[in-house]
């Protein structure tokens, strides 16, 4: 059985099987309300979620639920070992030496001036979340896909079409995933681009990066790593035990494939 | 990618109806919609509607209580305008330990796609305009 639902701000599929027809739907309803639940903590644009209150309010201890202190942390690790690369704080981020957060058991206390915007790893990290709780329930075939960002868990290996770059409409690469995630970050469909604060500058974005991990929250932020190509990305993705797939086009317009690390 | 059948979507939001009346509304009267009810009496409204992108072609439905809250928004069907097709067959990418052993098949069904695909912005734009139109033609019928 196979449900979508427009969430996060694209489309959120859950698929999976199951003995019977209500069990699934149970199963789907749950994920849909995981999802749903963790929207609504993550939500850069929604003034009252968890992420905008430590955005408005720094310098004081806040409580934050289990799931944003686990992203938090995950951000803040990997933006260290990438030297800054990873970087989920928004360009009017007042930049400063300090420590960006700390850590306590009174809570989480932004430093001042800091504002984080989770939109490049949140997705990834639904889908993980969304994976998990219906691992909770009696069903197979697992694969939750969010705009791109798969994740698949119980499964004897599942096709993953990824897009030609240069004409998006069509597939350009497919993988037969078993477990673990798949994200893919690029600028075909909507313009992208990315902030590299090496540069402190706008990047355009016209190659396809795909990132294998074992979480889809890890290959959602490799992504970003691996596209502003820098040197260390071989070495972060084999931190995480993750490969990254790179298709874009050439001087002749073919298709370009590289393989990382 | 066809997700639900009408009966479906209509039961999945709205589990203890009993009927679904069709009805018009004279901003939209090409709109499906239909009036739920139980034991004789309304329940909240149901709508089925498509939006077009630029490149994808969306059926939804939305199911509106009758104080005008949003209950549950499904798609029905998704369906990307052109296109679709695997150009050639040396690109099956082996990455090491999360791939499956198993080849893949040829003209194996493209189900799951990992690539940035579109916001659905146009469906919350269709579901605020029908919403729009709930509070302005249906809401003080009930």
């Amino acid at each position: 059985m196979r449900r979508a639902q427009p969430l996060l701000g694209t489309f959120f599929e859950i698929s999976l099987e199951s003995a019977d027809k209500d069990g699934a739907i149970k199963a789907i309803d749950a994920g849909f309300r995981e999802a749903k639940r963790l929207e609504r903590m993550l939500n850069f644009y929604d003034p009252e979620s968890e992420i905008s209150r430590l955005n408005s309010f720094p310098e004081s201890p806040r409580l934050v639920s289990p799931e944003v202190l686990e992203l938090l942390s995950f951000c803040c690790e990997l933006s260290e070992e990438s030297d800054g690369l990873f970087d989920i704080s928004t360009p009017e981020s007042i930049r400063s030496e300090e420590p960006t957060m700390l850590f306590e058991k009174e809570g989480v206390t932004f430093r001042r001036g800091l504002k984080v915007n989770l939109g490049g790893v949140a997705k990834g990290y639904v889908v993980d979340k969304v994976t998990e709780r219906l691992l909770d329930y009696p069903v197979t075939e697992i694969v939750v896909n969010a705009g791109g960002d798969l994740r698949v868990a119980r499964t004897s290996g599942v096709p993953v079409a990824i897009r030609d770059p240069r004409e998006p409409e069509n597939f350009a690469a497919m993988i037969n995933l078993a477990s673990g995630a798949i994200a893919t970050s690029s600028g075909y469909f909507a313009l992208s681009t990315l902030f590299d604060p090496s540069s402190n500058s706008l990047v355009n974005h016209r190659d396809s990066v795909s990132v294998v991990a074992d979480s889809c929250m890890v290959a959602d932020a490799l992504t970003k790593i691996v596209s502003l190509k820098s040197p260390i990305a071989d070495l972060i993705l084999s931190s995480y035990d993750a490969q990254a797939l790179v298709l874009g086009a050439g001087q002749a317009g073919e298709l370009t494939r590289e393989s990382l690390p | 990618m066809h997700y639900l059948d009408l009966e479906e979507a209509q039961k999945l939001t709205f589990p203890s109806a009993q009927s679904f009346e069709p009805t018009k509304t004279t901003k939209s009267p090409d709109l499906k919609a239909w009036q739920v009810e139980r034991d004789g009496a309304p329940i909240g409204y149901f709508f089925v509607d498509n939006v077009v992108g630029k490149h994808e072609y969306i059926t939804y439905s939305l199911g509106i209580s009758l104080s005008g809250e949003i209950l549950r928004v499904e798609i029905l069907d998704y369906r990307e305008t052109k296109g679709g097709q695997i150009r050639d067959q040396t690109w099956r990418e082996q990455f090491v330990s999360k791939t499956a052993k198993d080849p893949l098949e040829v003209g194996v069904d493209i189900k799951n796609i990992s690539g940035a695909t579109l916001s659905c912005k146009h469906v919350t734009e269709g579901v605020r305009n029908l919403v729009q139109l709930f509070n302005s033609e249906l809401r003080e019928a009930s």
